[in-house]
């Protein structure tokens, strides 16, 4: 219940954004459009990353053009700062690219060419972490500890068949791609 | 006490699980579930965790919620106490699965939903759905394979049992 008023929320909020941009130049969004952010937002919010990260993906995915800083603080109604906290992460995993354009002057931002490899890339990167944190305790604790020593061993376990499944996935999403 | 290996452990696990969105907290509560061999009742994780009572109390009822953590009561006890559910690496593939799977959903709604104009956007939804569907399917060959070698250790337990039992 939390998440359906989460998300009824946010369409209220994105569909009054959508008003407001309209008359004020910025393009107004298909209602699917909207509830797209929106179900993005709250997938990607699960997968620990925060909200209006998860908004500003779902925008530029929809919009499929750069688009301003400024444009994303008017579109997604949130703060200044937190459009370039969210950017500047999103950035940093190379989901979203900032691109300069010829007589711009402002920041524009895109959606990544493998941004959804890069989504990817952070589950991928804590299965890798958490079969090594595994790992390594197993080997440190003492042989006295049996049962810790095999939860621990089917932690490594699962996080190895957890891997090899994303990597199995990037692998037949990359060859399809060429 | 535990092993300083086992600390470690606990502080790295809760760092990752912060990551998948879950509290630091949560994850020590996890952490110290996996290390402790029996069973810890929410008066001592309190104490062991150096935590408020209501960050443990939330912070179960997230993992519980998740199928990670059970609750276990006991007759004559009043509290209840917690393990690691024994199911909980099965509950974690089938989380990212059904993320997985409401992502293809999402994205193919989007699409059928959206007037032709948005043609650019319809084209990356059809690739978000077909990268999900792909996911998708890895994912399920491996939650058969999990459950295959869970099979088979709970089998090997058996045979053990019934030696020991002989």
């Amino acid at each position: 219940m939390p998440y359906v008023q989460g998300l009824m929320n946010g369409m209220v909020k994105l569909g009054r954004t959508a008003c407001i941009g309209y008359s004020s130049g910025v393009k107004a969004l298909h209602p699917a459009a909207v509830e797209f952010i929106e179900q993005l937002a709250l997938i990607a919010e699960a997968d620990g990353l925060p909200r209006i990260g998860g908004r500003i993906v779902g925008l530029l995915v929809i919009r499929q053009e750069p688009v301003a800083f400024d444009e994303l603080v008017e579109q997604l109604q949130v703060s200044r700062g937190s459009v370039s906290t969210n950017t500047r992460l999103l950035e940093s995993k190379g989901v979203i690219r900032r691109v300069s354009r010829l007589g711009e002057r402002r920041d524009l931002f895109e959606v990544g060419p493998d941004f959804l490899e890069r989504m990817l890339h952070r589950q991928l990167e804590r299965h890798r972490a958490m079969q090594r944190i595994s790992s390594q305790a197993r080997k440190g604790l003492p042989a006295g500890q049996a049962p810790a020593k095999e939860a621990l061993r089917r932690l490594e376990e699962l996080s190895a068949l957890l891997l090899e499944s994303t990597e199995k996935a990037l692998a037949t999403w990359k060859k399809r791609g060429k | 006490m535990l092993h300083p290996a086992a600390v470690e452990f606990i502080e790295r696990l809760s760092l990752l699980a912060e990551s998948a969105g879950i509290p630091r907290i949560g994850g020590c509560i996890l952490g110290l579930l996996v290390m402790e061999e029996s069973p810890l009742s929410s008066d001592e994780l309190v104490s062991r965790l150096q935590v408020s009572k209501g960050s443990v109390s939330a912070n179960i009822r997230l993992l519980e919620s998740r199928g990670v953590v059970r609750r276990i009561s006991h007759l004559g006890d009043r509290k209840d106490r917690f393990e690691v559910d024994a199911s909980f690496p099965e509950r974690m593939i089938e989380r990212s699965l059904a993320e997985q799977r409401s992502m293809r959903l999402v994205a193919m709604e989007a699409r059928s939903r959206l007037p032709s104009r948005y043609v650019r956007a319809k084209d990356a939804l059809r690739r978000i759905e077909a990268f999900s569907t792909i996911s998708v399917e890895s994912m399920e060959r491996m939650l058969t394979k999990w459950r295959e070698s869970a099979h088979e250790d709970e089998a090997a337990a058996t045979v053990h049992e019934d030696v020991a039992v002989s």
